[in-house]
């Protein structure tokens, strides 16, 4: 009897990779009809475990208890034939088709043995959206829509496919407030129904909403398998990293002086569309001005205008120290003493492609004396580079390893270190801690508390309130292309910040 | 002046056209196929000229223009298999080994000319027996449309049939949806249960065998002679209508089809005294021409779903 209350049993699954151990004997027991969630460091063998429950993997020792019985997947499919579909980080989707496509694919129902019967296949995904509540366009093609409907499409494909337990890798990183809560209405329901969940996350907070069962990774071994209501925050934090982070930053008192930044009437149209409406904001030296916001209320855009990457309309004015910029290039701002942490750190941080210390002079190679007129001085790039190694902890083999074999936390580690050790004046930061663990975040958040005490001014751009509002001094609330002040440090109370991220201000709340 | 914008129209040029479209035709709704699955063949030229040159070959040998153009697809796969063991298997890169291809098969066939039929230059022969025309009867009573469809050979209407026939294969049957998806995006294809390798071989075969098919109509059409180079860059026009038609077999014909157009017209209006020099020019203007157009096309469609990758690529341009 026993037995049967497991759906999935991991015995002793143990993982190399070469001298390196993935998993070390994992025991991992799955509840029917629960939701149960992993949890871990970046490196802790999270995926790992889930490619071998899916067969990407073969374990190395140790063996797989669906319902009971001992299983071997002879290939992926084997997994999605036994009931196990997985939920990919990356959406596995076609972008040009449509969603109905994008569904059956690999699946499809036939007519007459070989031709399509997208008219059944239809009914089928229609009669599973009515059954859990989903709301899809069919017929949209797939990359127009946004990554919350593009991420109900991956959970109907599966549930398509006849999966039984769903795992769910990383899934809220790509969603914005609303889309974590309308997926958390969806886990339940699918709970309710009699489905088992997997997910994987590095999240806390999440994982006390939604998880019924919590299962800790560290290292590869399992370092606590709790329930939700037995533990505190920071004792979960503790199983995972081993030691005690708390999610709070430390503020550093500094000393606010004259302002370096001031944008007037900022304005931003691309495609026609108002991006930025007449934005004034001042930041000043030794200042952290954080903007929250719903991921595309103009962020972006703003962080564009300041750097140079975007182009402002006529009348919007850019001043940084007492010159104004707005026609200036992006190097001639990088000169003044401008730096930019990107949100998108692969495509624009670093070249993924190039080696570390290549990527650690990006940007600057002109502009502070990483030249000997027209050659690259590679000692000093060098010796800089072996600097923010050391500085910023960045785990690497070395200065020539290529970026793309770094962990993400660890490329984040070294594009703030790269952009807060060659800029003076004012620094740009977009999400600096998305998808990255708890110990790089605790680390990041120290430095850019560090520059601003010494007297940088910094615009802190995050779609993570709880990030903003730990590190800003003083914060405004982004709502379609319009900025609200939102109080000091610790003025306003989260729910109230949120409340203004979702409806704006109050002008905007009297005229809806 | 009339008189050659009468031609522009006339059933003569439509007629020289739907036949030269046929090897077009077939050749690039093959490459459709490739196209959709995502490899990066430039060798049609290759497979076309090695295919013409066997299908005289085959023909010359066995008497039957359909055992010639046999042969030929036979050829044209072989190669394809060498292609696909280059590339697949060990990820060579596509364009080079195309590259190599579309030159060593102009050697090889300049060769084989001297080794086989003791000539150079071009082989002529009776005995290379050229496809059937086909007369079909009820369009004997339709005036406009006999002149320019009817009496044929076969090939060119298996040209039709192939468009359509890949048209419904491609969009209509889960083997097309599939081969769509390996070339959109790989690593999902598979989380989908669909094996690649197979597919992209299986789109490489059909695009061999159709290019052969089409390389082989070329000797065969009537002339019974094989000349060296006789593509004469027919492989490098499939190539761009696949391109510009992006892979859907009926706008890729469309695209073929009007290439071919522009040929039947530079062979009809030269009879008009004008510069041939000129003349000669507009296919390949048509090719700059189509290729223009389809670009504006789909930039202004990118324009409308600019997302942020777009603005940060034409900012740091």
């Amino acid at each position: 009897m026993a037995e049967t209350d497991y759906v999935l049993e991991l015995k002793n699954i143990r993982k190399t990779f070469g001298a390196l151990v993935a998993n070390d004997d994992i025991n991992l027991r799955v509840r029917r009809g629960s939701v149960h969630a992993i949890i871990g460091e970046n490196g802790a063998g999270k995926s790992t475990l889930m490619n071998m429950i899916t067969d990407i993997y073969e374990p190395d020792g140790g063996e797989i208890l669906l319902n009971g019985e001992k299983v071997r997947f002879k290939d992926p499919m084997d997994a999605t034939r036994h009931g196990i579909g997985m939920v990919y980080q990356e959406f596995m989707v076609f972008g040009d088709l449509p969603v109905l496509d994008n569904i059956m694919m690999g699946f499809e129902e036939k007519r007459w043995g070989i031709f399509l019967n997208r008219k059944k296949a239809r009914m089928r995904i229609e009669e599973i959206c009515r059954d859990y509540h989903f709301q899809l366009p069919l017929d949209a093609r797939a990359d127009t829509l946004p990554v919350a409907v593009l991420q109900q499409v991956e959970i109907v494909k599966v549930l398509y496919r006849g999966a039984d337990i769903l795992i769910l890798d990383e899934p809220t990183s790509v969603l914005t407030p609303q889309g974590i809560q309308g997926l958390f209405e969806a886990i339940r329901f699918l709970k309710a129904i009699g489905k088992t969940i997997l997910i994987i996350t590095h999240k806390l907070r999440e994982v006390f909403e939604v998880a019924d069962e919590i299962t800790v990774l560290k290292n590869g071994k399992v370092t606590g398998h709790v329930l939700p209501d037995e533990v505190t925050e920071e004792q979960l934090a503790n199983l995972m990293v081993g030691r005690e982070v708390i999610l709070q930053a430390h503020k550093i008192k500094s000393e606010i002086k004259s302002p370096v930044l001031e944008l007037q009437d900022l304005s931003v149209k691309e495609n026609g569309v108002q991006r930025l409406k007449n934005l004034n904001l001042k930041v000043r030296s030794g200042e952290i001005v954080g903007i929250a916001g719903i991921a595309g209320s103009g962020q972006q855009q703003l962080a564009g205008a300041v750097v140079g990457l975007t182009r402002v309309e006529k009348e919007s004015r850019i001043r940084i120290g007492e010159i104004e910029v707005q026609d200036k290039s992006v190097r001639e701002r990088k000169k003044m003493g401008v730096g930019y942490i990107p949100q998108d750190r692969m495509g624009e941080g670093v070249n993924k492609a190039g080696s570390v210390w290549e990527s650690a002079v990006m940007g600057y190679q002109t502009v502070h004396g990483y030249r000997r007129k027209y050659l690259l001085d590679r000692k000093q790039a060098e010796d800089f580079t072996n600097r923010i190694i050391r500085e910023y902890s960045v785990k690497t083999k070395g200065i020539h390893e290529k970026v793309i074999n770094l962990s993400g936390g660890n490329i984040q580690k070294l594009v703030v270190g790269r952009e807060i050790s060659l800029c003076d004046k004012l620094l740009v930061i977009e999400d600096p801690t998305r998808g990255i663990d708890v110990g790089a975040i605790e680390f990041i958040w120290e430095k850019i508390l560090r520059i601003a005490a010494a007297g940088t001014a910094i615009l802190l751009i995050s779609h993570e309130l709880n990030e903003v509002m730990q590190l800003s001094d003083r914060i405004f609330v982004m709502y379609n292309g319009t900025l609200e002040y939102a109080g000091t440090h610790g003025e306003l109370k989260e729910e109230e910040i949120g409340l203004l991220m979702t409806r704006g201000g109050d002008a905007d709340e009297k005229k809806a | 002046m009339q008189e050659i914008l009468l031609a522009v129209i006339s059933p003569v040029v439509f007629a020289g056209a739907v036949r030269i479209a046929a090897p077009l035709v077939i050749g690039s709704v093959g490459g459709c196929f490739t196209e959709k699955s995502g490899t990066f063949v430039l060798a049609y030229e290759c497979f076309m000229l090695i295919s013409a040159f066997f299908a005289t070959w085959g023909s010359y040998v066995t008497g039957s223009a359909v055992l010639g153009a046999l042969i030929a697809v036979m050829v044209s796969i072989l190669v394809g298999i060498l292609f696909g063991i280059l590339v697949f298997r060990f990820q060579a890169n596509g364009m080079i080994v195309s590259i190599a291809l579309i030159y060593g098969a102009w050697a090889v066939t300049t060769l084989l000319l001297v080794s086989i039929f003791q000539v150079r230059g071009s082989f002529i022969s009776p005995d290379i027996i050229s496809f059937q025309t086909i007369s079909i009867p009820f369009l004997n009573q339709v005036p406009v449309l006999n002149d320019v469809l009817n009496n044929k050979i076969g090939p060119v209407y298996l040209a039709f049939l192939l468009t359509g026939a890949a048209y419904v294969v491609m969009y209509k049957t889960p083997f097309g949806l599939r081969l769509r998806g390996v070339g959109m995006n790989a690593t999902a294809a598979q989380t989908a249960g669909t094996n690649i390798r197979r597919y992209k071989w299986t789109a490489l075969i059909i695009m061999c065998a159709c290019c052969g098919l089409g390389g082989a109509i070329i000797p065969l059409s009537g002339v019974s002679m094989f000349t060296e180079n006789m593509t004469s860059g027919r492989g490098f026009l499939c190539l761009a209508a696949v391109l510009v038609g992006g892979g859907n077999p009926i706008k890729t014909s469309i695209v073929a089809f009007l290439f071919a157009y522009t040929d039947a017209l530079y062979l009809t209006l030269t009879s008009f005294g004008l510069p041939t020099q000129l003349l000669s020019c507009i296919p390949y203007v048509a090719v700059i021409f189509v290729l223009i157009v389809s670009k504006l096309r789909a930039r202004r469609k990118a324009a409308l779903g600019a997302g942020r990758l777009k603005w940060r690529k034409k900012v740091t341009a």
